[in-house]
């Protein structure tokens, strides 16, 4: 590849993508929740398309397209993208098309190797590295020594590259180097200007941030290669942005999803809405006579959904929802699921799970072509919808593509 | 429909992500699957698989897990991904736990029958998803 060369940096060093593209994300868009849902999705878009890199130039590409879509026309923006562009002194290289190939499997080889660990391993990684915990709060989280922790989280990256040289026994440097442009130091810039920030952020990049983004971009594979949510739109608030936002949103239904995802997002903000809407920790659903608002609201939101309207999808929204919600992903839906739906449907309210901060409403929904059912997840921040996730139909299994 | 009968050339495995933030764990494992039954009552049937499945969770019991599973899921759900799923629930359920059942939803010509399980003590409810056909389990989904 392009920028091909043997490396010695561990496996936790050599995945520090992630953790780069957070903060060139962060100079493009200002704020770190804006970024962190940049970021995601600038992986997942990149890591769906099996033909393109996940390499740095080609990040870069994605996360500036992503930031045009989002923000279009802002001026901030342009001003933002184009400083960190300057400052990011990797972001022109490209390699061959058969390079960004090889780079795109290898890095989707990584979340396989991640993905068959076995547990407790598998559990320590994804805690480590995708929910962001240190060692001592996994420790506290499972009740387990911390020692236990940390060994488990090496032997885990330990099998994770054993894995990856036996697959790559014919070149056993080539993981390794087609991860390792990812991690090239760039020059300090001149000015810790906000825009600056990722060349400053990657030449003082620690072991662990470095570990972090590794495990975060085999996540961030995972949840393209394992399949289970097939549609969604929207997401979740995020109360404390930094951390958690950096989940990634699972692509629509004709795509499959996960995962990671995966499954729905978080609901961070408690639910304090009144009337048929429970409160946060009520206790049971609401009382079944009468049609619940949640329900309601759910068909209303399917209805845009069948009519590709946005503005009608995101009134009811969140300021996260609506923030976070790309056209792209409703169109999506649109696409995936629009004929059904206007060809007639019913709703069904199945009941509700309470979490921790939020309510998510569940729903049946029956269309009129006799065909799969789908199942419709509606979380609520207050009277807002923070997340809706339609799932259509059966999840596909997670699988896994053996050459 | 994506049935991975149909694709013997691919292997399929199932997944754990643990999310503690948000408390939420979810678990995929293999294929799927009807036992017909009326709206708004769990089958008799269905409850005792539920129940089964998670007496096993319970007791880390991996070949009672698995002893109403159809082929396919026996074969992809390795011990493995069960000690997993035991790992994030076996010590929450076994302080007790309360399971309602939502209905279900027909997909892929399995009935998938929709459970909502809340441990005692819990901060969080669990929903289960589970793929029958013939008396057979296909899929499992916690979440």
């Amino acid at each position: 590849m392009g920028m091909r060369a043997e490396s010695t940096a561990d496996l936790a060093t050599l995945l520090a993508q992630a953790g780069w593209l957070r903060r060139f994300a962060r100079a493009l868009v200002g704020d770190a929740a804006t970024a962190d849902d940049l970021a995601q999705d600038t992986m997942v878009s990149v890591l769906r398309r099996p033909t393109q890199s996940g390499g740095r130039a080609w990040l870069a590409t994605v996360a500036r397209n992503l930031a045009v879509d989002r923000f279009r026309g802002g001026t901030r923006r342009a001003r933002r993208e184009e400083a960190a562009h300057v400052h990011d002194s990797s972001a022109g290289r490209v390699g061959s098309p058969e390079d960004l190939i090889a780079d795109a499997q290898i890095h989707r080889h990584v979340a396989e190797a991640v993905a068959r660990l076995a547990e407790p391993f598998r559990q320590a990684i994804v805690l480590r590295f995708y929910e962001g915990l240190s060692a001592a709060e996994i420790a506290r989280t499972l009740g387990q020594p911390e020692g236990t922790i940390r060994w488990r989280l090496k032997e885990a990256l330990d099998r994770v590259r054993a894995e990856l040289d036996t697959r790559y026994a014919d070149d056993r440097s080539a993981w390794r180097a087609a991860l390792a442009p990812l991690l090239a130091a760039p020059a300090a810039p001149s000015s810790p200007s906000p825009a600056s920030r990722p060349g400053l952020a990657r030449g003082a990049v620690t072991a662990t941030s470095s570990a972090t983004g590794l495990v975060a971009l085999a996540i961030f594979s995972l949840a393209v290669l394992v399949a289970v949510v097939l549609a969604f739109v929207g997401r979740s608030p995020s109360s404390d942005a930094g951390k958690e936002t950096a989940r990634p949103i699972p692509p629509p239904s004709h795509e499959a999803m996960p995962g990671p995802a995966t499954t729905m997002s978080r609901v961070g903000l408690p639910n304090v809405g009144a009337g048929p809407l429970p409160e946060s920790g009520s206790g049971d659903p609401p009382p079944t006579p009468g049609r619940p608002d949640a329900e309601s609201l759910a068909e209303e939101l399917l209805a845009a959904i069948a009519s590709n309207d946005y503005d009608a999808f995101v009134a009811k929204g969140s300021p996260s929802f609506r923030v976070g919600l790309d056209p792209s992903r409703l169109e999506a839906a649109n696409a995936a699921l629009g004929g059904r739906l206007s060809g007639g449907h019913h709703v069904s309210t199945l009941g509700n799970v309470h979490r921790r901060h939020a309510v998510d409403w569940l729903f049946r929904v029956e269309f009129d072509d006799a065909g799969d059912d789908a199942l419709c997840t509606l979380a609520m921040d207050g009277w807002q919808v923070a997340g809706f996730l339609v799932t259509e139909p059966i999840p596909r299994l997670q699988e896994s593509h053996h050459e | 429909m994506n049935d991975p009968r149909t694709r013997p050339s691919r292997r399929t495995f199932s997944l754990a992500l643990l999310g503690p933030a948000l408390g939420l764990a979810l678990v995929s494992l293999a294929a799927f699957p009807a036992t017909a039954h009326a709206e708004g009552a769990a089958p008799a049937d269905a409850q005792r698989i539920v129940t089964k499945m998670i007496d096993a969770v319970m007791n880390e019991s991996y070949d009672a897990f698995l002893a109403d599973a159809d082929a396919n899921l026996k074969a992809h759900l390795s011990r493995q991904q069960f000690e997993g799923l035991c790992g994030l629930y076996t010590k929450p359920l076994k302080k007790g736990y309360k399971l309602d059942y939502f209905g279900h939803l027909k997909q892929g010509g399995y009935l998938v029958q929709v459970w909502k399980i809340a441990a005692n003590g819990a901060q969080d409810e669990a929903l289960i998803r589970l793929a029958v056909k013939d008396g057979k389990v296909g899929g499992v989904w916690v979440h």
